[in-house]
């Protein structure tokens, strides 16, 4: 089964939120020194389940990342854990660029991949959360799409059984392949790489795509425009609730939550 | 003229089959130790010629003429059975090769005769009080195995009845002989024969034919019986005989403390031991070594609290297991191979023992060691302090370690996360490496790097993972921080500079993250200065640093903060009043990683001492101090098996009577906090590291 | 006509409490656009009769799609239906939920119309004549506003991010129109749908909210309190490690550095100290709640808001109140 599978190198997520600081005039995370960034979380519980399915079936396991020259390091850790071989796409004008137009960059550097079974995607990235981009590259690619998935089953050479979570349950969809899958983490643990994987991963030579490589139409401009990004200003320190009992205490506690619209 | 007619009773036709049988006997020996040998030498190859010879052999005579290492603390009685039982032996032996010299060489070819007179009856003394003591030391070590009820002789083998009974048979015949020889012949120097004497009175009405026709019967049995024994030595425990020696020769000369390195990690295909060739070829005789007397178990934790890991077992079955693959007998009473898997239940009586075929392509992690064996381990060294015949079993552990990790990247799921943590933060936490040295800022400790002036500090303080980032950690490294400042020590920390020292990733078998830790640790340290003393509050910092970074080219001196303070309060730069006991005081428990692991037991008893008045000692102290649980990257792992180690421990400290523990060790205190909680008596029992105890000492605001 | 199309969440057979919602900003939107109206497709089956819930809400047009066919619509079906209906209003602004199928229905929907759409939005404004979209990233840590610049805006809205607006003026016969799903190479058929779920409850590791609770409750007689809350609010529960030593929970909840790592928008804790590994596995939780009697207790030192105090006595009323919060 040849497989490809989407990943994004993303900021830390365990930076504890009172070290997140962005830069408000580029609109960019700050992260705290000596922090670098990591493979989004849900991407590799898909090309955990993109390896055990090519371990299981034979085939082969690509990567492709969108990003800019530290992206390189998300690859190299995919190919560390076994991926057979990766694609970087790299180009200042896509790098930044908006949710469309990475859809359709993906899009374009997997169809210039040739032949595919399956494309499996993390559900979502950790810094946009947003959980569109998958869709956008399914939807260009004409590929029918499963989105959350928590366990693949049944692989044939025709089709894949997907279990699809829903509210309260699951739904399990044949799905006819190729096909897209957008994985969620109750699917599997991603294996830690083993260290002749990790050499093999610094010899890798991974090939840099352009926009011009991928025949992308210049200038087209996105449709979602980043207009601000802040971090709202946190007290230090614990705001302790205050109150004439502890049951008031209680109930003052769920307003604030209520207002913070946590709950 | 005292002396006694050799062979007195013996045919011509006897003495022959006696030689014959001796001479195949020698060659079965022979055959069967180069077989093993050969065994052995599959391990692979050492990456030089085996260093400093002549230290090893001088170390392999003491331990085995002056049985250092049985004659331990706690174990006189054992130590003592098998020094009557070795020395006994050894003379016997002796006194029948001095036997042979007069009747084979020197009366023959030389004429002469020196066994009789003086030389005579000072011999028989000797050889009479040493044929005792044997005896003495087997009937101790017969009522050391069945009749005391030691936990780790609850199942013993046919094998350990055998050998005993073997023994004294021989002992006992042979004292018979001598006895029967005198009532026979009416010896007038029957006297010095000390201790057949009485035996040879009482049979003193006998008929002379009958005793003859005895003896005669006695000296067959007798010689067939040690015909037997020979025979018997190298598929038996005692192989030991030679295999133990053979292994104190080879141990490891490095410090005891340090595990080996990998070199070229980079370029490596093959990490750690996956098969049995993989262990190196000294490593391979520890397994024949054993002769499973179980001390490993005594104080070790995972036996103590139920778990799978219990040391001698694991020994006692990879040896099995290479000795089937060598085709060796691995003795038909000895340890039972299953036919499912190598790996058998704990060694059972019950079970009749039987030679049965071990599929060869059993492998050796999996079907003759679990990896839940391999992943319980504390390295606590609780068993290699113990072993008679210094078996390293926790490097061998460590090794399979490695390769389950560095090549099959199979093992626990919660190291994934330390690995990450590891990688990621420098730290075992998830909290940003930035924020290691927040805890210094508010207690007016400087980093190095704004230090102006480096070179008028005294010390480097090195804070550890746990004291920078755990709110109770913390507080140890602020009450070291008191103590500094109260003896006028100049120092500072490396704060965001330092990065966990690897300990944890080593002990888990991750070598390749070990390194990375180790080499940027190094670096900075380095770049200070590596004169500068270092002190650790943490016992797995101050051995990793002190002992393993020489490996990768850091060379520190690094104490322990026991030791710095003790130093501090004998010098009189710390003025602590004379400490008085309060209440019931605190006992004292020995950090694994500070005591066994590097011997130092009395500094923080000296600073118990001095500031407390005193401490308890708990019964498993010093050398056979009982681990808190969290070595071996434990503390980063479930512990779903069996009772908690570290309840085991507390329950000692709490029946001391003492109001709390005081302990040296990062870990030891967070083990410790939450065992008393869970055991519900946080607040009667405190936990406390000396550090604390002495800032309190100190009097000022806290 | 344009305006805005509303894409309820019926799945299930019923109206999700978020329609209400949706409804809501739904119409605030179309006023400040001008006045333009708001139109509800309801896909899916046996939906017929929710329409009339609608009209409950003050909506004027409803779309139906109803699925004939014997098991659950199909992803493919969803978005068919909604491309359809978005082809023929033609909406300005199309808003979904942002849970369950609609997600990803919204993104797929959004992609097909080859327009932009914003996910999880918090807020929406009219600002310049432009829509602008707040919505939290790096898991709450920061706040992002957008604007798209296509037509028609998508967006999926946080559940009980957006009040449900003043009291609607209710229609009593909404109209209701049939609306045709055309035919689609079908690629994805439903084989089962499995409601129950095993344990009440999201999983622990990707929850939003998580109630936890330590060894301060007590016993395992009064975990019953963790779990009400939990039911509440929709959250997973966790425990410390002391406590499923202990034996009072299942090890499955443990949170913690050997346990789960977590990073829920909101942690409430009930009776926990906050021991360091206890922290470290919720060092990524954006928002951590403290209910502890010790006031010098570690957890507050990571807490945003504490209360200090028995929680015997708080926590009955924290319930309380939420339960009226959320109706």
């Amino acid at each position: 089964m040849d497989i490809v599978v989407t990943v994004k190198q993303v900021p830390d997520p365990d930076i504890p939120p009172t070290h997140f600081r962005v830069d408000e005039a580029t609109r960019t995370v700050i992260p705290p020194a000596g922090v670098s960034p990591v493979m989004n979380g849900y991407d590799a519980h898909a090309l955990e389940a993109a390896l055990r399915l090519r371990d299981q079936l034979g085939g082969k396991v690509t990567v492709v990342s969108l990003g800019p020259d530290s992206a390189r390091d998300a690859l190299k850790r995919a190919i560390a854990m076994g991926a057979d071989a990766a694609v970087h796409v790299n180009d200042p004008a896509l790098n930044a660029a908006d949710s469309t137009t990475t859809a359709r960059a993906l899009a374009a550097a997997i169809k210039k991949l040739g032949h595919v079974d399956l494309v499996l995607s993390g559900r979502q990235a950790s810094d946009t959360d947003g959980g569109q981009v998958h869709l956008g590259i399914a939807t260009h690619l004409g590929l029918p799409a499963v989105s959350p998935v928590q366990k693949i089953d049944d692989p044939s050479a025709e089709t894949v059984v997907a279990e699809r979570i829903v509210e309260d349950g699951y739904q399990r969809l044949r799905v006819r392949l190729p096909a897209l899958l957008g994985v969620s983490s109750e699917m599997n643990e991603p294996r830690y790489p083993p260290l002749k994987g990790i050499m093999a991963a610094g010899r890798a030579q991974i090939p840099v795509w352009t926009a011009a490589d991928l025949e992308l139409e210049a200038g087209q401009p996105g449709k979602v425009q980043l207009r601000r990004l802040y971090v709202e200003t946190r007290e230090a320190s614990v705001e302790i609730i205050e109150a004439e009992s502890p049951g008031e205490a209680g109930a003052k506690l769920a307003d604030k939550l209520r207002e913070a619209r946590l709950v | 003229m005292p002396t006694r007619p050799i062979g007195w009773n013996v045919s011509e036709v006897a003495f022959g089959v006696m030689y014959v049988l001796v001479a195949v006997q020698a060659l079965l020996l022979a055959y069967g130790g180069t077989r093993r040998y050969v065994m052995w030498r599959r391990g692979r190859p050492l990456s030089g010629p085996l260093d400093r010879v002549g230290e090893r052999a001088r170390h392999a005579l003491a331990v085995t003429f002056l049985h250092r290492r049985l004659l331990r603390p706690g174990y006189l009685y054992s130590g003592l059975m098998h020094l009557f039982i070795f020395w006994g032996f050894v003379v016997l032996f002796i006194g029948t090769l001095i036997v042979l010299l007069e009747a084979d060489i020197v009366r023959p070819y030389f004429g002469l005769s020196f066994y009789q007179g003086t030389f005579y009856v000072v011999y028989k003394l000797v050889i009479n009080l040493f044929g005792l003591l044997f005896l003495v030391g087997l009937l101790m070590a017969v009522y050391r195995r069945y009749g005391q009820q030691l936990p780790r002789f609850r199942r013993s083998l046919s094998d350990d009845a055998i050998v005993l009974g073997l023994l004294l048979f021989l002992g006992l015949t042979g004292f018979l002989l001598q006895a029967l020889r005198l009532a026979a012949t009416h010896d007038s120097a029957a006297p010095i024969h000390w201790v057949s004497y009485p035996v040879a009175l009482a049979l003193g009405g006998v008929d002379p034919a009958v005793l003859t026709g005895a003896h005669a019967v006695t000296w067959w049995s007798h010689m067939l019986a040690n015909t037997a024994l020979l025979v018997y030595i190298p598929v038996s425990k005692l192989a030991h005989i030679f295999t133990g020696p053979a292994n104190v020769f080879l141990r490891a000369t490095d410090p005891k403390a340090a595990l080996n390195t990998i070199a070229n990690i980079e370029e490596q295909e093959h990490f750690g031991v996956a098969k049995l060739e993989d262990f190196s070829w000294k490593q391979l005789v520890n397994f024949d070594a054993c002769m499973r007397c179980g001390r490993c178990l005594d104080f070790c934790p995972t036996f103590n609290t139920g778990k799978p890991l219990k040391p001698r077992q694991l020994i006692v079955e990879i040896g099995a297991y290479m000795n089937r693959q060598a085709g060796l007998l691995a003795g038909p009473a000895g340890p039972r191979i299953d036919e499912a898997g190598v790996r058998g239940s704990e060694l059972t009586a019950a079970d009749e023992p039987s030679l049965v075929q071990v599929p060869v392509i059993a492998n050796l992690i999996g079907d003759v060691v679990s990896e839940d064996e391999l992943w319980d381990c504390t390295t606590c060294r609780a068993c290699m302090e113990q072993c008679p015949v210094q078996i390293e079993h926790v490097p061998l552990i460590v090794e399979m370690r490695r390769n389950l990790v560095l090549e099959q990247s199979k093992f626990p799921q919660e190291l994934v996360t330390l690995f990450n943590n590891l990688e990621r933060n420098a730290n075992p936490y998830s909290f940003p490496a930035s924020t290691r040295a927040e805890w210094a800022a508010a207690a007016g400790v400087q980093e190095l790097a704004q230090v102006a002036d480096p070179s008028s500090l005294e010390v480097i303080y090195w804070v550890g993972c746990m004291s920078s980032f755990d709110a109770r950690g913390q507080r140890v490294a602020t009450a070291l921080a008191k103590i500094f400042a109260a003896a006028e020590v100049r120092f500072a920390i490396l704060g965001r500079e330092e990065g966990c020292s690897g300990d944890p990733a080593r002990r888990a078998g991750n070598e390749y993250l070990f390194q990375l830790l180790a080499q940027a640790n190094i670096e900075r340290l380095n770049h200070y200065s590596s004169e500068k003393r270092i002190v650790a509050s943490c016992p797995h910092c101050f051995n990793t640093l002190k002992n393993e970074y020489p490996q990768l080219g850091g060379n520190y001196e690094v104490i322990h903060h026991s030791q710095f303070i003790q130093e501090l309060i004998s010098s009189g730069r710390l003025k602590v009043a004379p400490g008085v006991l309060e209440g019931n005081g605190f006992a004292y428990h020995d950090p694994c990683y500070l005591g066994r692991y590097n011997e130092v037991y009395d500094a923080p008893r000296d600073v118990m001492q001095s500031v407390a008045g005193g401490f308890a000692e708990m019964p498993r102290c010093r050398d056979r101090g009982f681990c808190c649980g969290a070595g071996g990257a434990r503390a980063f792992m479930e512990e779903k098996r069996g009772t908690r180690i570290s309840h085991n421990r507390l329950n000692e400290a709490i029946d001391t009577r003492a109001d709390g523990v005081a302990v040296a060790c990062p870990f030891c205190v967070t083990m410790f906090e939450d065992g008393v909680r869970a055991l519900n008596v946080e607040e009667r029992f405190a936990v406390k590291d000396i550090a604390e105890i002495v800032a309190a000492a100190l009097g000022s605001e806290s | 006509m344009p305006g805005v199309l509303v894409i309820a969440d019926a799945s299930g057979e019923q109206l999700a409490a978020t329609t209400a919602e949706l409804v809501g900003e739904g119409a605030r939107l179309a006023q400040q656009l001008g006045g333009k109206p708001v139109t509800v497709l309801l896909a899916g089956k046996n939906v017929q009769g929710l329409a009339s819930g609608l009209g409950q809400l003050g909506v004027e047009k409803v779309l139906v799609a109803d699925f004939d066919g014997s098991a659950a619509p199909s992803p493919q079906w969803s978005i068919a239906a909604a491309e359809q209906a978005a082809r023929s209003v033609q909406p300005e602004v199309i808003l979904l939920t942002h849970a369950g199928g609609s997600r990803d229905l919204g993104a797929t929907l959004a992609y097909r119309l080859d327009t932009g759409i914003v996910t999880d939005a918090t807020a929406l404004r009219v600002d310049g004549g432009e829509l602008i979209i707040t919505k939290p990233v790096f898991g709450g840590s920061a706040i992002a506003e957008f604007a798209i610049s296509s037509s028609p805006s998508v967006v999926t809205l946080r559940p009980r991010a957006f009040e449900t607006g003043e009291e609607p003026t209710p229609h009593g016969d909404p109209q209701i129109e049939s609306l045709a799903v055309p035919a689609f190479d079908a690629a994805i058929e439903v084989l089962e749908e499995v409601r129950e779920q095993a344990t009440g409850g999201p999983r622990l590791k990707d929850a939003k909210v998580i109630i936890s609770g330590g060894r301060g409750l007590g016993g395992p007689e009064n975990w019953h309190f963790v779990d009400e809350l939990a039911q509440i609010l929709g959250a997973a529960v966790g425990a410390t490690r002391a406590v499923t030593d202990a034996g009072w929970v299942s090890p499955s909840l443990q949170v913690g550095l050997t346990g789960a790592t977590v990073a829920p928008d909101l942690y409430i804790t009930i009776g926990i100290s906050g021991a360091v590994q206890h922290i470290a596995g919720i060092s990524g939780a954006r928002n951590v709640v403290a209910i502890n009697r010790d006031a010098d207790a570690n957890i507050f030192k990571y807490a945003r808001w504490g209360v200090v105090g028995d929680w015997k006595l708080i926590v009955p009323a924290f319930t309380q109140r939420l339960k009226e919060l959320r109706g």
